[in-house]
């Protein structure tokens, strides 16, 4: 690796600053807990403790990608010095793609109530078909809207769980009607 | 021990056509219901309840034991397969089970998983079956101290499952300890880091949306980011699966894993309050330590697949130690069980010892017998399940994430807790990304809350005097277990790591 | 894609013939199958409960009920389904005891929010006490008791999960007999209080008689008094109460709800099928191997009995430092 910016330790180093970064916040807001007169451990105990764990770590990690940092190219197959994992998504189609696949699940998740699992499925399912380059038509249908229709279907009847099915709760009532 | 009746009630529970047919036909339920994240044996259980209303007891016990030992195994196969433990006592599983699929080795490691299932639920039913009476004697000393150091001794199998950075796996460890605070306090119901009108997460995240998100979501989005920058290993599995049982050599290899697993987890099952969850990270990090390759496990070596399904299985025989001679359930699916006992008109306690022997035995068997329904099931399932890797990626992909997300929802029929899953998918792909090993947050999240709450049960008990703890003989073994094996568990790596870097040199 | 959208509405057209021609038959109600919201989660006491009373329902009702789980956050997720659930009839629930604890603990949710169905079933609390622990301090009943615990102030008694129904019968103790004692909270439930008091941890529990049965029956436990109005049919020798001069009567409850503003025809049919159904046979008799007591109230009474048990439980809470405000 001949980039410092780019290695391993570089990018624990700004991990290490996140995680203290978010302790410290996470810690700020133990202290508006309540307490309770009475009780030997206080609510804001416990997540002290742990946070200040985290944040004590955080430090040694800090403190020890830094040092790796300014001995930089004196030891060459310290795994610190291998390239690190990017979030560039400019550059990088990957990450571009695990983004976009991010924001179908979020919508997903938003849109589950009003469309229902067997729909909400169908479209997540297709989407990302099509996002990682299935192409064949026939196929993407039928695998988008056979597999959650024969999930909903084992989990209907066979554990008898109702999952929310949106517009297409005629097919429950119509599945009921044929038993 | 009435040696007589013991056999008696054996013949009568192996030459019953109806229970070996209800253990089978629960074992073949049990196994599918676990292999589907986010189904859980617990629920099969559930929902076999009311329908066992109408059989005798042994029938009906076999019936849902054939579940709960079947969704130990099932769990596993996604464990192994898609990295995703389809119940959380799956979840030491994955840390090699996986590494083996992506090496191609997804049908031996499930025939590996198989095996051990099987000697450690085995070697749990025989344990249980002579020394329970004993065993239960001892349960009752385990109080909150106890218990608080045993989730102490428990935490400190993190630093064996950190990976290289044992300073990035305790702070992924820490984290996931705080992540546990999150809801309304356990003692006083106090909110801590939401409000009061954040319903949906009073009792913090909800387990399994979270351990779905972090393992299959977080996967899947990894893998489409795999395909499209086209990285991805093995596009389509061309594993030959020429056995279904592992051959002698393996069995030589891995038989001390499977017997210090199936120990550990009879031992661990039997504490009431613990489950096989725990009996899986303390078994893989206790089998590690005393590996004479350490750095080969978490690399996809049939040790680590054997140490762990057997500790969870040895764990369905220790959990029925305290279930029946106590009346306290040590995980989810076990509670279910009582239930299913009380309608039967049985009361798991310490009567049952004196005065419904017979039915005692009699589960016993049908324990024994819900083993070997489990290998018979799953050794006609090892060929097709396995055939799951070898589906197309590009389909696989898709299909994991609408089945596991379905999962999440299932649990708790809860909006809020898809939100959780996609949450911790996010979260989970992030940390994998900068080597923050999700494992310590998975253990953490198990034994989280059982440390917080026993910890502050203790103090309460005993007025804030902490020191007290010093006096339990139990507790002193577990603090001084945990010591030793956080001790060991850092010069363990350091020499994995030379080791690593000696061989990394060579190549 | 043309081809995909002809498919698509081909399909929708023929699925939606399909379902009207299933729905048109005979009586007005009901019609179809009907949801039931638990909750908590399945295979608990309440969804045993509930799956059982669901079984004499359906027969009472000529159709199936299926029962829904939704659970989280305390049981309040799934009783704020229940009252937000569309009131056409074909959604109810099963509404219980920690209903009375929300408007203390913060939320909004009380039992006003529900047109009520019937009370199904209740269960006393009792006090247990370690009998070793009893022997060695000369305590044999509840006045032995109270005597010793106003000598010696801050007994510790354990009680479930915090702001449950055993953790607040510990909150009634101290108010009907001026005693102080220290709750323990056992998050995990009821049967690790009851063996934690077995072994002696703490001094005894404030669970009901079936959650400690096993461990009163070996003798490891003793039970000075049930808060109930009549002895228990299974522990005919333990007092009540109220034989011990103490009035007291409290314990948790269970009952059907629907959300409010359904068809006066549905809530008559409703009505009629809880009460039957707690005469059914195969119920009744699922309830005695469970140790839940059937005690059924129609709609009026146990909205009353609501009333009383919400400010009583309020006012428990109070004593034991459980409000929120």
């Amino acid at each position: 690796m001949k980039d410092k910016m780019k290695t391993v330790a570089f990018s624990n180093l700004i991990a290490s600053l996140v995680f203290l970064g978010a302790g410290a916040w996470a810690y700020s807001q133990t202290l508006s807990f309540r307490t309770v007169k009475g009780s030997y451990v206080q609510a804001a105990t416990f997540p002290q403790i742990m946070l200040l764990g985290m944040m004590g770590f955080a430090g040694v990690l800090l403190v020890q990608s830094a040092w790796k940092l300014t001995r930089f190219g004196f030891k060459a197959n310290d795994w610190a010095y291998e390239k690190a994992a990017s979030l560039n998504f400019v550059k990088d189609r990957g990450v571009l793609f695990a983004l976009v696949t991010m924001v179908l699940c979020a919508a997903f998740v938003a849109w589950f109530r009003t469309l229902g699992y067997v729909l909400a499925s169908f479209l997540l399912c297709f989407a990302v078909m099509v996002l990682i380059g299935k192409r064949n038509l026939v196929q993407m249908l039928l695998i988008s809207a056979l597999v959650p229709l024969c999930m909903w279907l084992l989990f209907y009847l066979l554990l008898k769980v109702n999952i929310p099915m949106g517009p297409l709760t005629f097919v429950r009532d119509f599945v009921d009607d044929i038993l | 021990m009435d040696f007589q009746l013991l056999l008696s009630s054996y013949a009568s529970v192996f030459t019953n056509l109806q229970v070996v047919l209800m253990t089978l036909l629960g074992a073949f339920g049990g196994i599918l219901l676990g292999a589907i994240p986010g189904m859980t044996a617990t629920m099969g259980v559930a929902l076999l309840v009311p329908f066992s209303f109408g059989m005798d007891l042994i029938p009906a016990v076999g019936l849902l034991l054939g579940i709960y030992c079947g969704g130990m195994y099932g769990g596993s196969i996604s464990a192994i397969l898609i990295h995703t433990p389809g119940t959380p006592s799956a979840a030491a599983t994955l840390i090699d089970g996986y590494p083996m699929t992506q090496k191609g080795q997804g049908g031996y490691a499930l025939s590996v998983a198989m095996f051990s299932s099987f000697c450690g639920g085995i070697i749990g039913a025989l344990i249980m079956t002579f020394a329970s009476p004993v065993i239960a004697r001892a349960a009752m000393n385990f109080n909150s101290g106890e218990m608080f150091m045993l989730a102490v001794f428990g935490l400190s199998v993190i630093i064996a499952i950190s990976g290289r950075s044992v300073v990035k796996g305790l702070i992924s460890g820490f984290l996931g300890m705080t992540l546990c605070t999150v809801g309304l306090d356990p003692t006083n119901g106090l909110p801590r880091f939401i409000t009061r009108s954040q319903t949906g997460l009073y009792e913090g995240f909800a387990f399994i949306p979270a351990l779905i998100g972090m393992f299959a979501v977080a996967e899947v989005i990894a893998g489409v980011e795999r395909i499209v920058r086209g990285t991805e290993r093995h596009a389509v599995s061309h594993e030959k699966i020429t056995r279904v049982l592992p051959d002698g050599g393996t069995i030589g290899r891995i038989w001390p894993n499977i017997l210090s697993g199936a120990l550990i987890g009879t031992f661990v099952g039997a504490i009431p309050g613990a489950g096989g969850d725990i009996a899986v990270f303390v078994s893989y990090g206790a089998n590690k330590s005393f590996s004479r390759q350490p750095e080969k496990w978490g690399t996809g070596i049939p040790n680590g697949v054997a140490a762990t399904e057997s500790a969870n299985n040895g764990c369905s025989g220790g959990a029925m130690i305290p279930l029946l001679a106590l009346g306290v359930p040590g995980d989810a699916v076990t509670a279910v069980l009582l239930g299913a006992f009380i309608m039967k008109g049985i009361q798991p306690g310490p009567m049952m010892y004196v005065s419904e022997l017979p039915t005692v035995y009699g589960v016993f068997a049908a324990l024994m017998l819900a083993n070997l329904a489990m290998l018979l099931v799953g050794c006609a399932g090892v060929r097709f399940f396995a055939k799951i890797v070898s589906v197309e990626k590009t389909v696989l992909y898709p299909i994991i994430l609408v089945v596991s997300l379905l999962g999440a929802f299932s649990i708790n029929k809860n909006v809020f807790d898809l939100g959780v899953c996609v949450g911790f998918g996010v979260f989970g792909w992030l940390m994998n990304k900068y080597e923050f090993p999700l494992s310590p947050i998975l253990l953490t999240l198990i034994l989280g809350p059982m440390c917080e709450q026993n910890f502050v049960r203790y103090m309460n008990l005993n007025h804030g005097d902490f020191t007290r703890i010093f006096h339990s003989p139990i507790a002193m073994t577990f603090l001084g277990l945990a010591v030793l094996s956080i001790l060991y568990s850092i010069w363990n790596q350091g020499r994995i790591n030379r080791l690593q870097a000696a061989e990394a040199e060579r190549a | 894609m043309k081809s995909l959208k002809k498919v698509l509405a081909l399909t929708l057209v023929m699925l939606m013939v399909l379902a009207l021609a299933g729905t048109v038959y005979g009586k007005d109600y009901p019609k179809k199958d009907v949801y039931v919201i638990c909750p908590w989660g399945a295979g608990g006491g309440t969804d045993v409960c509930l799956r059982a009373l669901c079984q004499a329902m359906g027969e009472e009702l000529g159709v199936n009920l299926t029962v829904d789980n939704i659970t989280g956050g305390g049981g309040i997720v799934g009783h704020q389904a229940i009252a937000n659930a569309e009131p056409d009839g074909y959604n109810i629930g099963m509404i219980t005891f920690e209903l009375s604890t929300y408007l203390s603990l913060g939320t909004e949710l009380t039992w006003e929010n529900y047109d009520l169905l019937g009370r199904v079933n209740t269960d006393a609390a009792a006090l247990s006490v370690n009998a070793k622990w009893a022997a060695d301090n000369g305590i044999t009943d509840l006045a032995s008791f109270v005597a010793y615990a106003k000598a010696h102030p801050g007994i510790q008694l354990g009680g479930s999960s915090n702001a449950s129904v055993w953790h607040i019968a510990g909150g009634y103790l101290e108010e009907a007999t001026g005693i102080d004692v220290e709750m323990i909270t056992y998050q995990t439930g009821a049967a690790a209080a009851v063996k934690a008091a077995a072994s002696g941890e703490i001094a005894g529990v404030t669970v009901s008689l079936a959650e400690a049965s096993s461990f009163l029956q070996s003798g490891t436990l003793v039970c000075l008094g049930v808060m109930d109005a009549e002895r228990n049919a299974k522990f005919p020798n333990v007092p009540t109460f109220r034989e011990q001069g103490v009035d007291v009567i409290y314990g948790t409850w269970r009952g059907m709800g629907a959300p409010k503003g359904m068809s006066a025809e549905a809530l008559a049919a409703l009505r009629e099928a809880v009460a039957k159904a707690c005469q059914n046979k195969t119920f009744v008799e699922a309830m005695a191997n469970l140790g839940q007591t059937i005690s059924y109230l129609d709609a009026a009474e146990y909205g009353a009995f609501l009333k009383n048990n919400a400010e009583a439980v309020a006012a428990s809470m109070k004593a034991l430092g459980l409000n929120q405000d």
